[in-house]
């Protein structure tokens, strides 16, 4: 077990800290309205949209954990922690399903646009009725000469009212249920795409979300994902991947508040003291850095697991490794109610082959543990984000209530991250589920 | 594999279905050809559950790229899909 990083991993990471600070110095402003083209651009140029896609593409050619650390760098040094969700949602959840199960010639066309920012993709999966269940979902798409059609509207698409691009998913067999759900690629200048204007939310203002509706919307065959009724796997897939990279922004955040809270405690006096002095200050700090350092260890161990279950010479899914976790559970957005969760029991049994040495771990084994180490990841550090927020909040008292030094933006943008890419509670439920409960 | 033995796994999988994912409720309904999605038999954490017996108990491990409808019809179905995934490779 090695915990240290290499030396191009620090650099990596130092590169992308000095890099997104100098791309997008502290504005408040900007914070507070969502992402623009130049932004997106700027994204790009720092490698941060298509981190985990082939070189080849025009990505970085990262695994998921050197990818989570840029994830992490950017999140800790760009206060839009809307625009660094918006960015996080368009490579975990579109980029990555397209190389992971789109056409070559579509990877072509897209992949790209989508790492250099030229391109802005949005992930429809969230319906009215299919939230934390989106086993049936009521977009469908119906076969037609040389394609589909799909029709019905998307609740709440991240980065939908910009997006050019959208992976969706619909039904193609109700007969087959969960495993009737069939994913697309579909343009935005397609006939029949509609997206709406971006909602009122409460946080991650820099990201825009809106409905987006089929109607009579052809797609040709070309830009079905994978094959029909390949939906769920490939849904699920994109998932693994943001509940192990996406949340590492959050990382990024947490440290950016426990070093503005260390600087303030330091600073302010009250009763002839420096806060810092009083324990009930000091041992509130300490709570959050061992909610930091908890969330990296499981963030980089889910990480991990992702990447020993990626196949291929550039970081392109294996396809036959990753384990059907069995849920169809939602997509890059703030506001959803998904269910999901593995189910397997976990009784086998440890290394009892008297081998005991730090090298013995089993292939077979790792993998199995692949959903329950996203699932506590993403429980911990979302979770972990939140309560750091809302400690921060207190720590700096009626300046933390105040929007002027971005204190009560973190608490307002932590909200959403324990209900996107399945809440907290289905995570708890995943959890248990893998205890054989 | 033999008919005996394409019996026997069939069978296993239909205990494990009724006592396990059904809980042994409406047992005696369950055939090799109940349609296990269109009846809500299989939801996707049952569906889950089912890949855990079938990795766990039979030592299969089924690839994502097989997790389509017609895989997992009825018992028939998954039967021919677990001895499928059974031979040897070559």
């Amino acid at each position: 077990m090695e915990f240290g990083w290499n030396t191009e991993q620090r650099a990596r990471y130092a590169t992308t800290l000095a890099g997104v600070r100098a791309a997008f110095p502290l504005d408040r402003e900007r914070d507070e309205r969502p992402f623009t083209r130049e932004d997106w651009l700027r994204l790009g140029k720092l490698g941060v949209l298509g981190a985990s896609v082939p070189e080849r593409f025009g990505g970085g050619g990262l695994g998921a954990l050197d990818t989570a650390r840029v994830i992490e760098a950017v999140g800790e040094g760009c206060s839009s922690t809307g625009l660094v969700f918006a960015a996080a949602a368009h490579q975990f959840a579109c980029a990555r399903p397209i190389l992971d199960f789109a056409e070559p010639a579509v990877q072509e066309r897209l992949l790209p646009g989508i790492c250099s920012g030229a391109l802005i993709a949005g992930n429809a999966m969230t319906e009215a009725d299919a939230g934390s269940d989106v086993s049936r979902l009521a977009v469908t798409a119906t076969p037609t000469d040389g394609g589909y059609v799909l029709d019905g509207t998307k609740s709440f698409v991240s980065n939908g009212p910009v997006a050019d691009v959208y992976v969706t998913y619909a039904t193609t067999d109700a007969k087959a249920a969960h495993l009737g759900l069939t994913g697309f690629v579909v343009d935005r200048d397609a006939p029949g795409v509609v997206a709406g204007p971006p909602f009122e939310k409460t946080g991650l203002l820099g990201c825009p979300a809106g409905t987006v509706s089929f109607d009579g919307c052809f797609v040709p065959d070309s830009q079905v994902l994978g094959a029909p009724g390949l939906g769920s796997t490939v849904f699920q897939t994109s998932m693994a991947w943001e509940r192990a990279c996406l949340f590492a922004l959050y990382l990024g955040v947490q440290q950016r508040l426990l070093d503005a809270c260390t600087d303030h405690v330091r600073r302010r006096r009250q009763f002839q003291r420096r806060l810092s002095e009083f324990q009930a200050v000091s041992h509130r700090l300490a709570e959050m850095k061992l909610r930091l350092e908890s969330g990296r260890l499981l963030l980089y161990r889910a990480c991990w697991e992702l990447d020993r279950e990626v196949g291929g010479d550039d970081g392109e899914y294996g396809g036959d490794d990753r384990e059907y976790d069995g849920d169809v559970r939602n997509d890059s957005r703030e506001d959803d109610r998904e269910y999901g969760g593995d189910v397997r029991d976990d009784s086998r049994e440890d290394d009892r082959d008297g081998s005991g040495g730090d090298d013995r771990h089993d292939q077979d084994e790792g993998r199995e543990d692949g959903v329950l180490w996203a699932a506590l990841s993403k429980l911990a550090v979302s979770e972990g984000v939140l309560e750091t927020a809302m400690d921060a909040v207190r720590l700096f008292g009626a300046r933390g209530y105040l929007r002027e030094d971005g204190i009560e933006a973190a608490l307002r943008d932590a909200v959403p991250g324990t209900l996107f890419s399945g809440t907290s509670d289905i995570q708890r439920e995943i959890i248990a589920r893998e205890l054989g409960l | 594999m033999s008919d005996i033995e394409r019996a026997d796994l069939l069978e296993k999988l239909i205990g494990f279905v009724r006592d396990d994912l059904l809980n042994g409720q409406a047992g005696a309904e369950l055939t090799p050809t109940t349609p296990l999605l269109e009846w809500g038999v299989l939801d996707s954490i049952k569906t889950a559950r089912l890949l855990a017996f079938i990795r766990d108990d039979i030592g299969v491990r089924v690839p994502p790229k097989k997790m389509v409808g017609d895989h997992f019809k009825d018992l028939e179905h998954v039967t021919d899909l677990v001895l499928e995934l059974q031979q040897p490779v070559g």
